[in-house]
């Protein structure tokens, strides 16, 4: 079974982002640096992306049922994308928080593997899956990295007790992707629900709860829009939302009503 | 701009004080006296109301004041406020005491959510107008984004209130023209459905582990396996292989037997068991309303089962009657694919078989929602206003 070379997968993943991390914090010759700390990680997603094409042939269904599998997903996007904001801000910080997240989320699939099945109930069998799915958790990657971004930028505001402007920008500039790749999500999970079942939008918990952070993200960027002094307030906003965002993916089940939702993951 | 701000505040405040007045008195908000003709009535004249407003109050407060960011930023917060009770209170309108007479157990249905909605439509449309000119790119996507949402909770809210969702329940062999709403009542439809055969599949069991107390093992070193031919697995000391798999056969006095036309999916499967001091073959079926699963104890917390399987296709063949035709059409309805016919789209629910009886009884629902085409203009303008939000601030990352 591939899911039993997860562990090997992320043996390396680690290992070349690690090797990637130590250039680029602790070697001197900068362009040598960059070239490393490029080229390894870059070689490390590859590699996650494979096993994750390897194990979709072998379950004959999109792995995007469990939720194992999403993490598994998230972990690869969010290695990725912050790969892609390294080559455009070379952003050390950024780097290392993303490199951190992927490795968490990687290793919680190791120590909850779940079981995995071939199985697919005949509502998910449906064209609209993927694309919903997997806008989804690339929107929750770029979004989890506005979040890291905007972390730094408190760590910098706490040191220096001044706002960085520029660390804030950042944060929006992938604020606004992330938040039009949740519209595109949200929307396309709605008119797969009005082919599936008649209703687009049937204040299912998962639903009400993605709707919520949809609205917390379009708060942001209102504020960011109309208030541009309110740095601080936008600030903590960001940080807020994305709690709301993780909640919408990881802890509806907590709350009232949250295992009655169609969008339980299967396990 | 300290007017504004101030507006901001008590504007939402006063909405939900007077809605919450309203829903004590009144009780829960008339969607249903929206039907048509007033919804559109009622969208096209806020339409309106927005432009003449726009046109002649341009420099006045109340144009300055609903599209600005003080308005969005309230409009936004007030209707977050609403999603957050949701989440927080059961919602089920059942429940009784001081947050059920407020409406926090059903907040969709409260004064204060449609006043919400409407604040939002004000502020959406009175930004959308504004955004009108000057006429540039960016104010086009502007408005996608803005007018396509303005579009959706306006036709979604007061459209729903002629929407019609029925639960149409066929035996096979069986035709049936009416179906019951979510609230139990009866409506006679302008068609009929006969079920001429229901089909089913479904995915192998799983081989799997419960506990005494009837938990299903889920562990790193052991989980649930689909039951294929020579897969093997470990737990403990024991060494499972799935060897042959039975459809529709159940273990009676140590022998196989298969019986046609059971009311359940029932699975007979058998593994070979080994560890240092056995080497067997046991018999394990999958439990079903009219006979116990076959477990294999091998220990405490450790019963080896077969899981009930998963369906992994439904789908009716039917014929539809009308007054119109006078031959029965024939169509095939499956999950994900339902059937259009005339102003109803019929859906496949579920199913569901009585116990004694050898026909499956095939659950359609058949949706009457004039506004949906609406609705889709509002979603595709969205989708279009956000693909160029995904590419908006390119320039600026590239500083």
């Amino acid at each position: 079974m591939i899911w039993q070379i997860l562990n090997i997968t992320f043996i390396i993943f680690v290992s070349l982002w690690l090797v990637g991390t130590i250039f680029l914090f602790f070697n001197k010759n900068k362009i040598k640096t960059t070239k490393i700390s490029l080229i390894l990680p870059g070689i490390a997603n590859l590699i996650l992306l494979t096993f994750i094409i390897l194990y979709w042939i072998e379950i004959e269904r999109p792995p995007l049922k469990t939720m194992a599998e999403t993490r598994l997903w998230y972990a690869m996007f969010v290695s990725l994308i912050v790969w892609v904001i390294f080559i455009r801000t070379k952003s050390k910080p950024l780097y290392l928080l993303g490199f951190i997240m992927s490795t968490v989320f990687l290793l919680v699939d190791l120590i909850h593997p779940e079981y995995q099945t071939k199985n697919l109930m005949p509502a998910l069998q449906s064209p609209w899956f993927i694309p919903h799915v997997v806008i989804y958790m690339i929107s929750y990657a770029v979004l989890a990295a506005a979040c890291l971004t905007t972390l730094i930028g408190y760590y910098n505001y706490l040191k220096s007790n001044t706002i960085d402007h520029e660390n804030l920008r950042l944060a929006m500039n992938l604020v606004y992707p992330g938040f039009a790749l949740l519209t595109i999500g949200m929307l396309l999970g709605a008119v797969w629900a009005k082919i599936a079942w008649g209703d687009y939008w049937s204040w299912d918990p998962k639903e009400t709860w993605a709707l919520l952070t949809w609205l917390f993200y379009m708060l942001c960027i209102h504020l960011d829009y109309s208030f541009p002094n309110k740095r601080k307030t936008l600030m903590f906003l960001l940080a807020f939302s994305f709690i709301v965002l993780i909640i919408t993916w990881l802890g509806i089940r907590y709350f009232p009503n949250g295992m009655s939702s169609i969008h339980v993951y299967g396990n | 701009m300290e007017k504004f701000k101030t507006y901001s505040i008590a504007i939402p405040l006063l909405l939900f004080l007077d809605g919450t007045i309203m829903q004590l008195i009144f009780g829960k908000f008339p969607i249903n006296s929206f039907r048509f003709p007033v919804n559109f009535t009622l969208i096209f004249a806020l339409l309106i109301i927005l432009a003449l407003v726009f046109i002649f109050y341009k420099t006045k407060t109340i144009v300055k004041f609903l599209s600005s960011g003080y308005a969005a930023l309230s409009s936004i917060l007030f209707f977050i406020f609403h999603v957050i009770i949701m989440v927080i209170f059961s919602q089920n309108d059942h429940y009784s005491g001081f947050w059920g007479a407020i409406g926090f157990h059903k907040i969709t249905e409260t004064w204060s959510y449609a006043y919400s909605s409407l604040y939002l439509l004000l502020s959406l449309g009175m930004v959308s107008f504004r955004r009108l000119t000057p006429f540039n790119t960016r104010n086009i996507f502007f408005y996608f984004n803005h007018f396509g949402l303005w579009i959706v909770i306006a036709f979604a809210s007061l459209g729903q209130a002629d929407k019609l969702k029925l639960f149409i329940s066929v035996p096979e062999n069986d035709i049936v023209w009416f179906g019951t709403d979510s609230d139990g009542n009866f409506h006679e439809i302008d068609f009929a459905i006969k079920l001429n055969k229901f089909n089913l599949a479904f995915y192998s069991p799983q081989l799997a582990i419960l506990d005494d107390n009837g938990e299903l093992l889920k562990v790193k070193e052991f989980h649930p396996v689909d039951f294929v031919k020579d897969t093997e697995i470990k737990y403990k000391n024991f060494n499972f292989k799935c060897l042959d798999l039975y459809e529709d056969a159940i273990i009676f006095k140590d022998s196989v037997v298969f019986i046609d036309d059971l009311p359940e999916k029932t699975w007979l499967g058998t593994v070979e068991i080994s560890n240092k001091s056995r080497k067997d073959t046991v018999y394990l079926s999958t439990a079903t309303s009219f006979h116990p699963p076959k477990i294999e104890k091998l220990g405490k917390n450790l019963n080896l089962i077969l899981l009930p399987s998963e369906a992994s296709y439904f789908g009716s063949k039917i014929e539809i009657y009308t007054e119109k035709d006078s031959k029965p059409g024939k169509f095939i309805i499956e999950v994900n694919k339902p059937l259009k016919l005339g102003n109803w789209t019929i859906y496949q629910n579920s199913y569901k078989k009585n116990p004694g009886n050898v026909n499956y009884i095939s659950i359609f629902s058949a949706v009457y929602d004039p506004w949906i085409k609406i609705v889709y203009v509002g979603i595709v303008m969205m989708l279009i206003g956000a693909i160029y939000l995904i590419f908006s601030r390119k320039k600026e990352f590239k500083k």
